[in-house]
Parts: C-alpha cells; structure tokens; sequence
C-alpha cells in the first residue's frame, strides 16, 4: 500500500541523483577514506602486536589523543541531538534541511566516539570485567550506563525522523535502485502509509523521543566532565566541569553541522534548501556558544590562577609556556572569531561563516587537549621516575593514523548514510496550529 | 668538443654519485655513563650492577640493549665472569653464585671489579672499575624476657686471615607495600658485633611472622651486603571483618541514594524509550488492520 503523499515525490525527483547510482567522484572520495581507515587499520595492529609502547602514553601522561577524540566525538554527538531535538520541538519553520544532518552527526559520532576508548584500553581481554564487576560508584560504570543509553535513544529518534521519508522512498517507483534496497526501504517503512492515526503516533514518540535526546544528551556530557573533575587532579577539580563540556560539546557540534550543511550543499547543489539564512541562524547560535564557552574558560582559569596553589601555578605555568600558542589558538582565536565574524553583518557570509566552524572545530579540539595532556604533565603526587619520555607526552604516528581514520568513518559514514536517505527531509506533513504550541 | 664535454660531465656527475663525500655525515657515536656496584646477599652470591645512561637534548635517559662484559682481576690476568645485556632501564646485572668463583684478593682483601663496553656504532665503549673487599655478614634474633634484640656480626675476609668489620652503620628494614620501611639504625662496634633493639610496633603477617633486612648501603669498600632473616616477633595482622556491610564511595555495595537515583533515571529513560517503541508497533499494526 503507497502513501498518498505525492508532494514528497516531487522533492524525491529532486534528490533522486543523490539517493541513486553516484558517480565517479563518489567512487573516488569512498576509495580515498577507505585507504585512510586501512593505513588506520594497520596502526592498530601495529598497537596491538607491539602494545601501547607504540603510542605516547606512559606511565605518568596515560592518556593522549585517544582520549581527546573520545570527548571531541562525544561532544559533537551531543549538539547534533541537541540542535535536532530543540528545532525539532519548536517546530522552527527553517529547521528541514538542517535537522536531518544534525541527526546524522549524533549518530555517526556516537558510534565512533567510544571507539577510542576502546583504542586507549591496553588490556581489552578485560573489558567484560566492567560489566561483570562494575561499581555503580565509578563514574567510568556511568558512562557506560550512559553512553549505550544515549546510543539507543538517538538511534531510535534518528529511524523516528527518517520513518516518512523511508516510507516515501519505498513508494517512489521513479527510483532506480537495487532490488535489497527496495526492500530494505519496505521493510524499514513498517506500513507506514500517513493515515491519521500513524501520523498521531509518529508524531507523538518523535516529540517524546526529542525531549529524551536532549535530556540524555545533557547527562552523558555531564558524566562524561565528571570522569574528571571527582579526580584530585588539578586542571580537573573543577564545581563546572559539567556545564563547561555541555557548553564546549553543543559550540563543536554546531561548527561540525556548519561544515557538513556546507559540504552537503556544494556538493548536492542544495542551495535552494540551505540557504544564508540556515547558515547565519546557526552561526547566531555559534556566536552565543562562543560567549558562554568563552565566560566558562575565563572563570575556570581566573580561580586556577587566584587561588594560586602549587599545582594549579604548576598546570597554567605550563600552558603559559610549552603549550602557549595551542592556548591562545583554542580560548582566544577559537572564542573571538565566531564573535567577530557573527557579530558583524558585513562579515556574515556563508564562507566566512564556515571558516569559523573550521577554526572552531580546530580550537575546541586543541581544547580538549589542553584540559587532557597538560594536567597529566602537572602531576597531583610527585613522580619518583622523572623521565623524560614519562613526563611529558606526544603523540605518535600510530595515535595520528588511528585518529585521522576516525575522522575518516566519519566521512564514510556520513557519505554512505546520505546515499540511503536523502540529506534533506522529502516527506510533508500537515501540521495542526496546535502543535506548533510550545510543549 | 661539444661530446667530450659531455661525457666529462657524466663521469663527475657519476663519480659524485658515489662519492663518500656526498652522503650526509653518520651521527658521531654517543657517550654513555655507567654506575657500577655490587651486591651480596645471605647466600653468599654477588650481583654486579651497571646502569647506563646516555644523554640528549631532551635530557638524560636509559639505554637498553647494550651488551656489558664483567670481569675480575688478580693484578696479572683478567677473568671474564660473563656478559649481560642492559634492560629497558638501562640496568645490566650479573649474578655469581656461591662457589662458582673463587674471588682473587690483593694484600688488603680488595676484589678488582670491570665492567666494560665495547662501544657500538652508536655510542663510545666506556669502562668502569670497581674495588670491594669481601665480608660476611650475619644477624641473629635473642630475646631476654620482654626485650627483643638482634644481633649482628661483620667479618672482612682477607687472602688468609679475617678481620672485624668495625665502625660502620648497619641498617634495618622489614618490607611493606611500595619499599622497604627502616625501623632501626646499628652500629658495628670494633670487635665486628653489634645490636638493635627490636621495635615493638612492627606489623606482619596474620601469624606475626615479618622478614628482617639488614644492609650495608653504599659502602665505599664493602658496596652493598644485604642479609635478611624471618622472626615471629612482629604484631599480627588481624583483618577487621565489618559486622554490617556498609554502603560508601569505596565498598561493593554503593550507597542506596546512588541505586535509587540510578534506577529513577534508567526507569524513566528507558520508560520513555519503549512507549516510542510500542507506537512505531501499533505503526506497523495499523498497517494490518488497513490491509484486513
């Protein structure tokens, strides 16, 4: 049985190039990320056969950028199913072409984030004890808790947002794909036809499901801060560690949807779809993060450096120093750009908007760094072994190849994802005046 | 004119080619900085000890893989005692059992120690010497009434005759979790003895039972000798069993507000994760009921 939306086969014509048979630079691009994945690939069964002596992790500095990517993939999970969520709920009139993307990225990121733990993990033979012997007081058993959680949940608000689009796709008989996908589509589409009462419950769980993403969201980022700030360690100790990653996460997440709603529209030519104004709200919003990010690293090194214990003198004398110019480039660069460049109209350009989310992606993670590798170069308890090689920590070629493959998943992922589904939402709606009622 | 240039050039192009003077310079080899010592213990055996390190612009580090040869002297001839290679701490040690050797003295009871080696492509060859003389030292346990003591004795072995090890610091450890903790400090007297009261607030095993070592440490002519010896004067070790189980940060059982809390926030996620789910069935099942 077909639904009986033939507005959403108009907009499918549109978009059939992209859902259908791709060309050779599709081929290419696919080829390029697979060879990145492989030579990451080979990295760990460098790691693996040789173990963690291969990275830079030591017995003092014990973790690296593993552990960065971790939080960075984390963060951006978060702001996907934060921004997909609240647009999905405020029904913003410009929220289409955007909130389908935003999805994307929570769930692509979700799945690659907790990789890199398990990258960090030098005996994974041992992970099952986690489960089997897992305190409910260890914040590590939280975010396991947490994570999985979150990963059902967006999953499920994910397939919630694509089920009228899949159902549109399995009724489109213009389409000219293979026959497992057809079938993938109808099975997937469960009978979804758009009869009233499907839309009720459609509509419904995907507003139930929106709040719980970013309810979840919110928690997992939490825990996730809190891994950290429970310790001693100075550089973590901190009341506002939490609200400070929520911050941080949602101000990535959000550069990370500009560059992807930029990509998508060269290369889909969805100029129609994503237009300035996409570009400039999101920017608005990049903006208003930056300040909040900007006030939460302000106040988190303004009472370090007051306070001028030993150990927080220790930790910014080395940010000052070996890691000064990675310290300007994530708080102040990262910070005044999107503020300058949103800030003023003249400057609010598409391009310029996402050279911003680029240098914003590149400071958040520089970040990250910052709060990992230099708190564990400023030890809480004096070191007997002052080794060089032990103090202090860079990455390896081993830690840069697996992490450039996880970017590069990323890519895959997302490519492949947009193949099954359109990037842009095609299936309409009547929508009552009722629900655009804030809940 | 015009080819015998051109092959004029080929030749020196070539022959540059192949010139030594052309490859970029080998790296000059290191220096490296080797600690030399020795160690006897109870059984009579000997450990020679070296540690290697080298240097670099990011500071001083260990050198693994180097491989050490030890020897002994007797003035005239040199014996080689074996090689050992240095371990990721740079450490290279050689173990001599009781009776494998019999150590040549000079006229004053000194044994001439080598460590040496050979040099590498890497690093310089480098040698260290080392003179100890040979004692044997002994501890014993006495008890009179209420007080506990141990006694110790020192004796210096000579070509042929003995003296008394007199005038030296003795120290004493009983082992615990990350290091040996000293618990008194003795001193040889001139006839070679000595001894320490016992403390009374040593903790050790469930049964009491705690291992006593005792070093010289260090010494310039003696190195290091390390004697050890098992007593049950030690305070057992009782294990408090809770008479509760009680519920902290720490324990197998967490406090009950985290359990509740967790289950309230697992519930009521969860909860709102399968009303999604049972509406994407009753989607399904309306399907059905269309088709009926």
């Amino acid at each position: 049985m077909e639904s009986k939306n033939t507005a959403s086969f108009d907009k499918l014509r549109e978009f059939r190039e992209q859902v259908e048979r791709p060309g050779t630079i599709f081929y290419i691009w696919i080829v390029f990320l697979v060879l990145l994945i492989l030579w990451g690939l080979y990295a760990l069964y460098v790691q693996i056969t040789q173990g963690h002596i291969v990275t830079g992790m030591r017995d003092n500095v014990v973790w690296g950028i593993y552990i960065v990517n971790f939080i960075f993939f984390m963060g951006i999970s978060y702001a996907g199913a934060l921004v997909s969520g609240t647009l999905h709920l405020f029904r913003t009139s410009w929220r289409k072409p955007v909130i389908r993307m935003a999805e994307f990225i929570t769930i692509i990121a979700l799945f690659i984030g907790p990789l890199y733990i398990l990258l960090c993990i030098g005996r994974l033979d041992r992970l099952p004890y986690l489960i089997l012997f897992g305190r409910i007081q260890s914040p590590i058993t939280w975010d396991v808790i947490a994570i999985s959680t979150d990963i059902i949940g967006c999953v499920i608000f994910l397939y919630l947002s694509v089920l009228r689009d899949i159902a549109a796709l399995r009724d489109f008989k213009e389409l000219k794909i293979s026959r497992w996908r057809k079938k993938l589509y109808s099975w997937l589409a469960l009978g979804y036809t758009g009869t009233p009462e499907q839309q009720r419950r459609l509509n419904n769980a995907t507003d139930i499901m929106a709040v719980m993403v970013i309810a979840i969201a919110i928690i997992v980022y939490s825990v996730l801060a809190w891994i950290f700030s429970v310790t001693l360690q100075p550089g973590w100790r901190s009341t506002i560690f939490g609200p400070y990653f929520v911050i941080a996460a949602v101000f990535s997440g959000t550069a990370v949807l500009v560059i992807a709603m930029w990509i998508f529209r060269k290369i889909y030519k969805l100029e129609k779809y994503l237009t300035r104004k996409h570009f400039v709200n999101i920017g608005i919003l990049m903006l208003i993060l930056a300040a909040f990010f900007g006030y939460f690293t302000f106040s988190e090194y303004l009472t370090k450096w007051y306070g001028s214990q030993i150990n927080d003198e220790l930790l910014i004398g080395l940010l000052m120093d070996k890691y000064f110019w990675m310290f300007i480039f994530a708080n102040y660069i990262g910070v005044l750009m999107p503020l300058i460049v949103v800030g003023v109209p003249r400057f609010r350009t598409i391009n310029m908007i996402t050279i911003t989310a680029v240098v914003v992606v590149i400071a958040l993670w520089l970040n990250r760094y910052l709060i990992v590798i230099p708190t564990l170069e400023s030890p809480y308890i004096p070191i007997q072994d002052a080794r060089i090689d032990w103090v202090s920590y860079s990455g390896t070629w081993v830690e840069w190849a697996l992490s450039i493959a996880g970017v590069a998943a990323f890519c895959l992922a997302f490519t492949v994802g947009s193949r099954f589904i359109p990037i842009i939402p095609v299936s309409e709606e009547k929508e009552k005046k009722k629900r655009q009622e804030i809940l | 004119m015009k080819k015998i240039l051109t092959y004029t050039l080929l030749v020196i192009l070539t022959g540059t080619l192949f010139s030594q003077a052309l490859f970029a310079q080998d790296d000059e080899p290191g220096d490296i900085y080797m600690e030399f010592s020795t160690w006897k213990y109870n059984d009579m055996s000997r450990s020679l000890i070296t540690t290697i390190t080298s240097d670099n612009d990011d500071g001083e580090y260990f050198v693994k893989g180097l491989p050490v040869q030890f020897m002994l002297t007797d003035g005239e001839e040199t014996i080689h005692l074996g090689e050992a290679i240095s371990d990721a701490n740079g450490i290279a040690e050689m173990n001599i059992h009781e009776g494998t050797i019999d150590y040549p003295k000079d006229e004053e009871g000194y044994i001439y120690f080598t460590a040496r080696f050979e040099g590498s492509d890497q690093y310089w060859e480098a040698e260290e010497e080392l003179m100890v003389k040979d004692v044997v030292v002994s501890i014993s346990f006495e008890k009179d009434g209420e007080d506990k003591m141990v006694l110790f004795e020192g004796v210096i072995l000579g070509v042929d005759e003995e003296w008394p090890l007199a005038d030296d610091d003795f120290y004493f450890y009983v082992p615990r979790m990350f290091s040996d903790m000293k618990i008194a400090d003795g001193w040889f007297e001139e006839d070679g003895t000595g001894y320490i009261d016992f403390p009374t607030t040593v903790i050790g095993d469930s049964t009491g039972n705690v291992l006593v070592i005792a070093r010289l440490e260090e010494h310039y002519d003696y190195g290091n000798v390390e004697v050890s010896a098992m007593i049950n004067w030690a305070s057992p070790k009782q294990l408090i069993a809770a008479e509760k189980p009680s519920r902290e940060l720490w324990t197998p059982v967490a406090p009950l507000w985290m359990i509740i809390t967790l289950i309230i926030m697992l519930a009521g996620v969860w909860g709102h994760y399968f009303y999604a789910i049972f509406q994407l069935i009753m989607i399904k099942r309306s399907k059905k009921k269309e088709i009926k």
